[in-house]
């Protein structure tokens, strides 16, 4: 009875949350009785459209205003506050924190739902205590996203009342859908000890589930108002909107972006929660807590190396998406005066490599079994080292003329084709598989194989590690270097199926021979050095960084548009900074964000001892 | 000795076995995208 009142009071508490979404008519076509556009379709066709205008033909009942050319005069003022600037860095704060929150839940989903396939309640407690440390950072969300648009209607009130007459529908429903994930995550961490087995277990999984739902949709709605200002769509070019907000939502570069942003977002998400758990270790004060926070530590690693395997696919796909939508803003990303942030990307994603393969090594020592292992990392090191090298070496230097003659000419001529893309895709591909492999020895660690042709299968398996990387190699040396343009970029495709083969291969193979395995000794979590823990705080402070920077270039490629060709930016600050001034801007925001970071750690701790009663 | 030796083998025979499947998917891969294995300029 009180199980079925429990469901019955659920079920209706959605059914009003849900009413403000029903669409009153179809939700972003033209307004009440207004027909579609003549010749409107996904592509809006200007010349019919102009024609029916012309002609008295149909039109809307709702005349869309082209973009606005705003002029200084158009941007309020206020005596020391630099506009770009307030927007920036509460745009960067949100977007940070929202990642965070966003990808939480995803990965507590999935280890709540592990923890009851394999009936083991330390997933539980350890998804508990995940969601607990993204709770206090949500609110510190919403307060930044309040931040970031009280900061656009203050400074670009004509921006923002551009883009508002086009998605002022989806707006409504982002402020609905918020609403919806609000009572999610409450109903969810609230709920999690009243409804911790039976029927309310699988219902307390079915929130977990619309949180997540309702999160990824609201992701995805504010990826359609900030990819339309990089490559608009359902706008003719004077930016007159086509009355239809799905032609605006699907821009070219939506679902390249929605793509990236929900795998970094997990990547990213894990890695701070992973600071969280080196937080927990380094302060705990019994071997017990030490062991738990290890382990927490442990998988919130494995999450972000595991997402950030794909991330780099998903970055080609949407800087693919770019140069296909503008040749322009394709060269002003890699070719042009940003192409030095991505050096610095280079070196610190090599730094999140690095920092990963660290900690998987240190990890080895949780077991006897790890010592066996131990004599080959310092070749996956040299290996990783090498690629992270070329990984970030720069193609066009900036050199005086004095250096330029003593070079012989402006690329290096040992050097100079490793700062090419095709070099670039080989280093990052073999650094793929060694970080594989650094986890694939930390997992053999704990076991010993029963089976009799474990030699053979390991011949089998370095062999498939060997063969992968010679293709690799071949196809970024041949195709990269001896062919044109199309088969360079081709050959990529092929780069990346060897390196998930080799992965998928290397687990079929890796589940047989260790069949049945017997331990190597006794697994002890805990028993790791406090350096190790640095590498999960340093993967958290790149990961940060990194977004910073690679976020301000997406959103600096436009130049000085606020509407990449539709609506120029006519602001006293509509020039790009230099490069020095955006790092100075991203280091300050990453050292604002870790320093509040840190206090959400130091509060979810204060409340940590009251709740482990529970466990 | 006699491991080292077997391992060796069939180390050397997997790389073979490995490298010319990659080779295949290369071809594949390729071809789906409208080029020739071998660049002809």
């Amino acid at each position: 009875m009180k199980k079925s009142s429990a469901f019955l009071s659920f079920v209706l508490l959605f059914v009003f949350l849900f009413l403000p979404l029903l669409p009153s008519h179809a939700g972003g076509e033209p307004l009440q009785g207004a027909e579609p556009l003549q010749g409107a379709g996904p592509v809006f066709d200007y010349s019919v459209d102009a024609q029916a205008s012309a002609e008295g033909g149909v039109k809307p009942a709702f005349a869309f205003p082209s973009a606005k050319r705003l002029k200084a005069g158009d941007y309020p003022q206020m005596n020391g506050v630099n506009p770009r600037l307030a927007v920036w860095l509460a745009a960067q704060m949100h977007l940070w924190f929202a990642a965070f929150v966003l990808a939480v839940p995803i990965f507590v989903f999935i280890i709540e739902f592990a923890g009851i396939v394999r009936k083991d309640g330390r997933y539980d407690r350890m998804a508990y205590e995940f969601i607990r440390v993204s709770l206090t950072a949500y609110s510190i969300t919403a307060v930044t996203g309040g931040l970031f648009l009280f900061s656009l209607i203050v400074f670009y009130p004509g921006l923002l009342s551009y883009l508002t007459a086009i998605f002022g529908g989806s707006m409504l429903i982002y402020a609905g859908l918020f609403l919806v994930e609000s009572a999610c995550l409450y109903i969810y961490y609230y709920g999690w000890h009243a409804m911790k087995s039976g029927d309310l277990k699988l219902l307390h999984l079915g929130v977990g589930l619309l949180l997540n739902l309702s999160g990824t949709a609201l992701m995805f709605i504010a990826n359609a108002w900030a990819t339309f200002m990089m490559s608009p769509s359902g706008v003719d070019p004077a930016g007159v909107f086509d009355g239809n907000v799905w032609h605006a939502v699907q821009n070219r570069l939506w679902m390249p972006m929605n793509v990236h942003r929900f795998i970094a977002n997990v990547s990213y998400g894990a890695s701070i929660v992973g600071a969280y758990a080196a937080y927990s270790f380094l302060s705990a004060r019994t071997k017990k807590e030490r062991a738990r926070y290890d382990w927490m530590g442990y998988t919130a690693s494995f999450i972000s190396i595991a997402a950030l395997l794909p991330l780099p696919f998903a970055g080609y796909w949407l800087t693919a998406e770019i140069y296909g939508y503008s040749q322009q803003m394709g060269i002003t990303l890699m070719g042009g005066s940003f192409g030095w942030l991505f050096i610095i990307q280079a070196v610190i994603i090599g730094a999140l490599f690095l920092s990963a393969n660290y900690y998987l090594w240190c990890g080895m020592l949780r077991s006897p079994g790890g010592q066996r292992y131990l004599k080959y990392v310092k070749y996956i090191a040299f290996v990783l080292f090498a690629c992270f090298l070329v990984w970030f070496t720069p193609h066009t230097l900036i050199l005086r003329p004095s250096e330029m003659k003593a070079l012989g000419g402006p690329y290096h001529p040992l050097l100079g084709p490793l700062g090419l893309m095709p070099a670039k895709n080989t280093a990052v591909n073999i650094m793929l598989i060694f970080t594989y492999l650094s986890f694939l020895l930390y997992r053999r660690a704990g076991k010993t194989s029963v089976v009799k042709w474990a030699k053979t299968g390991d011949a089998a398996e370095a062999a498939l590690f060997a063969a992968g990387v010679v293709n690799i190699v071949f196809l970024g040396v041949y195709y990269g270097y001896f062919t044109n343009t199309v088969y360079k970029v081709s050959s990529s495709a092929a780069q990346v199926a060897t390196t998930i083969s080799v992965i998928a291969v290397s687990v079929i193979i890796e589940s047989r021979i260790f069949k049945n395995s017997v331990s190597s000794g006794p697994f002890e979590w805990g028993k790791m050095p406090a350096r190790s823990q640095y590498a999960l705080f340093l993967l958290a402070v790149s990961f940060t960084w990194l977004m910073g920077l690679m976020g301000y270039v997406r959103s600096a490629i436009r130049g000085r548009w606020h509407v990449f060709s539709i609506m120029k930016d006519g602001s006293p600050d509509a020039f790009t900074p230099a490069i020095g001034y955006a790092a100075k801007v991203v280091s300050s925001g990453t050292v604002i964000f870790m320093a509040v970071i840190i206090f959400i750690f130091w509060l979810s701790r204060l409340t940590g001892g009251k709740d482990n009663g529970h466990e | 000795m006699e491991l080292p030796v077997r391992f060796a083998v069939s180390f050397i025979a997997a790389v073979a076995v490995f490298l010319a499947l990659f080779l295949i998917m290369d071809v594949l891969i390729l071809n789906a995208l409208g080029l020739s294995f071998i660049f002809r300029g």
